[in-house]
């Protein structure tokens, strides 16, 4: 009993934050650097740094012009340091241009002397004590310490071997921007600072995991993005205290609003450009280092449906294209379903030519259409897992003898019919049709779901399922949205971006479901005069 | 978070209660209409649209007075015996109306769709999807409604609209050639189908705005109407006047007869029925939320999700109790002399209390 207990309790547990044993994951500052160098270097290699061969300690001396000799170090990590940088600008320019240094009166005018005159890298910090010193270290900067003062000098020189920006492989458009996310977290954020330029662009960065110490980053547009949404954001993040966040994905299932949904709760983007855009409509994004993708919060359903291109392209094309996804997601839940009912249960229903035709290349298949239709779409998902796991040119080969030399030879061996062959690839082509991934990857699931209802009755049971279905999506909201908004609400005025994608200049309002401080896109004052009637308000 | 989960807008609540009213009644009406009136029959739909909306606005002038469930306005203004009166009275109302929609999606679904599958299974999985509605909580489930009804409705307009090829406008012509008394009986009949705004007297304490109950029981009660008008119009001028009366459910097999535009499918009977089939769950959902609220504020509960559990089994017993076409016609019968009371006199006699209690106040 007591493990079904415990199921039990997980499983409608949705306050899970006891699970997490919360314990700091910012550096202890208690421990203060002592004035002497040797006992600094002492703590430092015996004790944080034993038995850490990547570390690298530095000591040298610095004459000053009074001829008197300063004890300094210099500690990094090989490979995660720009090593020209301190090369450059704090070994060579204390050694060579220190014989220049006035004598100092006491630890901290020296101190100042070198942070201020001499030293030339770009960026640095001081610090007190060993947690943080060793944190800065851990993260790619290198600490300069000085002897009989009992401060270190932090100087920012991280710069490691690092992907460059390319073109995002799962988003790729036609026409527009072509620089995807990478790997370097810095490198990420500054992407999409450089689209918005405006102060009002906030990023508030924290750190994640125990042993890893992930930097995340909460971006959103003061003035717009709602704050209340902003602070869910950061009030769950806080609670998340887990050992490590390998990847945005961790973060995504430790914050969302339902872990049981099938489908994402979060839009997954490789572009930029889309997380600029999601900025400006008043949602969040999170940006988790060594994740080439943004997760954006709030998000709808139909949101996850858009792709950057419909934005890029002229409005005729973006709505046909819609109209395409809708079918594309009619298909991908029920293109099998709908021939097994109307195989096995409605004949009558198909017009004459075809139910005989169906009939005919069903002769000799031994099994029922819905075995027929599992084997089929059991092999389809084999092949697609097999496919991606695999390196390019391989994966094709998948590809040619999954598809063409089984498939073939299945259908004439008879233990397929043709004609659901023919289903099986509409049913997957759509699903890939789907631009978010994640979102294709739930209809997949959908689609046994759905095949096993049809299996039982039919046409009844595929509007059981819609229903259920429906009914679900309504029941998942993502921080104070609505799954399925706009649909829910059938307002007019919330109609811009749903069944017509407007033309950019009359688009002037923002999507309610983020609760957007500002709604409107336009200039306030241009508005009311078009309200109330003024005809020269372009003027 | 950021928005209350348990209220629901002017526009949400109109569209609930259209979705209450259209579904079982869209099968019958027709054939009701024209045993009794013959092809005035549509008149006797306008009448019944008039009587409704009476109906309809009594309702609204008690919800916008008071803003609070049947049960609780008739525990503070006419005690607590006579609160149990009409809150066992109200649910034994909903399980029997229930039961009629049930037993006929059963029926119809046996009949057009899945002929060897018992009916137990279809009123049960309907009954199942209606108690995980009313699991979810009102909220979820109305939206669920505003997503899936007006898609049902749009589709089987489209249906409706094939037929109208072969429409011929002189079945319903000349018009008024039946007595007025025959009309007026036969909008009795029509009651079953129009009904459902009693089930606003439930929804009242989630409404985000009460007051505007008026503005929703005329919009429901015009498109209801239309929406019964025009199929009972376009059945009488496919079918014909005369031969309307003798099929047990004429829209179907109007839709039967004809075939989809460019030979897609043979029949598009069985898509009706499937799409009809959304239009009864969104009948039911209503009346299980109000057995649900009213059983809530009978024993004073702070949650329903959980009762709808208890009610699981008795929707599905109520709803085997008639076994055949002709039991449930029987049972149809009588539920339809209990709308008068649950839709008319029940509410008006509320109104009267609430008047004089606030009359009585003031003196």
């Amino acid at each position: 009993m007591r493990p079904l207990k415990k199921l039990f309790k997980t499983l409608f547990n949705t306050e899970k934050t006891e699970i997490y044993h919360k314990k700091d994951i910012y550096p202890d500052t208690s421990r203060k650097l002592n004035k002497d160098i040797k006992e600094n270097l002492k703590i430092l290699s015996e004790e944080y740094f034993i038995d850490c061969d990547d570390v690298i300690l530095r000591e040298f001396d610095v004459m000053d012009a009074s001829g008197k000799r300063h004890r300094m170090a210099v500690v990094w990590i090989d490979g995660l340091v720009d090593k020209q940088l301190i090369q450059d600008h704090v070994i060579k320019a204390l050694l060579i241009f220190g014989r220049e240094m006035p004598p100092a009166a006491g630890a901290d005018r020296f101190l100042l002397l070198i942070k201020e005159s001499f030293l030339t890298a770009a960026d640095l910090k001081e610090s007190d004590n060993f947690g943080e010193a060793v944190l800065a270290v851990l993260s790619g900067d290198t600490l300069l310490l000085l002897d009989g003062v009992g401060k270190t000098l932090i100087i920012s020189s991280r710069g490691w071997e690092k992907r460059s920006i390319q073109e995002p492989s799962t988003e790729a458009v036609i026409h527009g921007p072509k620089d995807g996310f990478t790997e370097t977290f810095r490198i990420n954020v500054a992407q999409v600072r450089r689209r918005i330029k405006d102060p009002n662009l906030k990023i508030k960065t924290i750190r994640l995991g125990r042993h890893t110490r992930t930097d995340v980053a909460v971006m959103y547009i003061k003035g717009i993005a709602n704050p209340k949404v902003v602070e869910e954001f950061l009030k769950r993040l806080d609670k998340v205290d887990v050992e490590s966040i390998m990847d945005a994905g961790y973060l995504e299932q430790y914050i969302e609003d339902s872990w049981a949904s099938p489908f994402p709760l979060f839009r997954r983007t490789e572009r930029p450009d889309v997380v600029s855009a999601a900025l400006l409509e008043g949602c969040v994004a999170l940006i988790c280092d060594n994740t080439p993708y943004a997760l954006i919060a709030p998000v709808t359903f139909w949101s996850l449906f858009h792709s950057a291109e419909d934005f890029y392209e002229r409005w005729h094309i973006a709505t046909l294209v819609r109209y395409l996804r809708f079918l594309a997601v009619f298909t991908a839940t029920s293109a099998p379903a709908l021939y097994v009912a109307f195989v096995s249960f409605h004949p009558g229903l198909l017009p004459t030519d075809l139910a005989l035709s169906i009939g005919a290349s069903r002769e000799g298949v031994p099994f029922s259409s819905s075995i027929e239709a599992l084997i089929m779409m059991t092999a389809l998902e084999l092949l697609r897992e097999a496919g991606v796991r695999l390196p390019g040119p391989i994966g094709q080969t998948i590809g040619i003898v999954g598809g063409l030399v089984v498939g073939e030879a299945a259908v004439r061996a008879g233990i397929v019919s043709p004609i659901m062959v023919i289903v099986i690839a509409v049913n997957a082509i759509s699903s890939f049709a789907i631009p978010s991934y994640s979102v294709a990857i739930g209809f997949r699931l959908l689609t046994f779901i759905f095949l096993a209802l049809s299996s039982l009755a039919g046409l009844y049971g595929i509007a059981i399922g819609y229903i259920w279905f429906v009914l679900y999506l309504c029941t998942l909201k993502s921080f104070g949205a609505n799954y399925l908004d706009p649909f829910v609400n059938l307002d007019p005025e919330k109609m811009e971006d749903l069944m017509v994608r407007y033309p950019l200049r009359f688009m002037s309002k923002r999507p309610d479901f983020t609760h957007p401080l500002d709604e409107t896109t336009i200039n306030k004052e241009l508005l009311s005069k078009i309200q109330s009637g003024d005809e020269d308000a372009d003027g | 978070m950021l928005m209350d989960n348990d209220k629901i807008s002017t526009r949400q609540a109109i569209v609930f209660l259209i979705s209450i009213a259209i579904g079982a009644g869209i099968l019958s009406l027709p054939r009701q209409v024209d045993e009794m009136a013959g092809q005035d029959g549509w008149i006797s739909i306008i009448l019944g649209g008039i009587i409704t909306l009476i109906g309809g606005l009594i309702v609204a002038a008690l919800v916008a007075r008071q803003k609070e469930d049947a049960v609780k306005i008739s525990e503070k203004l006419a005690g607590r015996f006579i609160t149990w009166v009409i809150g066992v009275f109200y649910i034994i109302y909903f399980l029997m109306i229930s039961a009629v929609v049930n037993q006929t999606s059963a029926e119809v679904i046996n009949q057009f769709l899945l002929e060897h599958t018992p009916k137990g299974f279809t009123i049960f999985s309907i009954l199942l999807l209606g108690f995980y509605a009313v699991r979810v909580g009102i909220e979820p489930a109305v939206r669920t409604v505003m997503v899936l009804f007006p898609s049902a409705m749009f589709v089987f307009a489209l249906i409706i609209f094939t037929c109208l090829s072969k429409a011929k406008i002189d079945e319903i012509l000349p018009v008024m050639t039946t007595p007025f008394k025959n009309i007026f009986f036969a909008s009795q009949q029509t009651l079953f189908a129009l009904e459902g705004f009693e089930v606003l007297l439930f929804l009242a304490p989630y409404l985000r705005k009460p007051e505007k109950a008026k503005i929703i029981v005329t919009l429901y009660t015009a498109v209801t109407t239309l929406f019964y008008l025009f199929i009972t119009v376009v059945t009488f001028m496919v079918l014909g006047k005369n031969e309307t009366k003798f099929f047990v459910w004429p829209v179907f097999m109007m839709i039967r007869g004809i075939t989809a535009p460019g030979e897609v499918f043979e029949r598009l009977d069985a898509f009706a029925i499937t799409i009809w089939v959304v239009q009864i769950f969104t009948t039911l959902v209503g009346y299980y939320f109000s057995t649900a609220i009213i059983v809530k504020s009978l024993f004073n509960l702070k949650e329903e999700s959980y009762l709808s559990a208890v009610f699981l089994p008795l929707f599905y017993f109520a709803a085997n109790l008639p076994n055949n076409f002709a039991e449930n016609k029987d049972l149809a019968g009588y539920v339809n002399y209990l709308i008068y009371p649950a839709a008319f006199f029940i509410p008006a006699f509320l109104l009267l209390l609430s008047f004089l209690k606030k009359a009585g106040g003031k003196s």
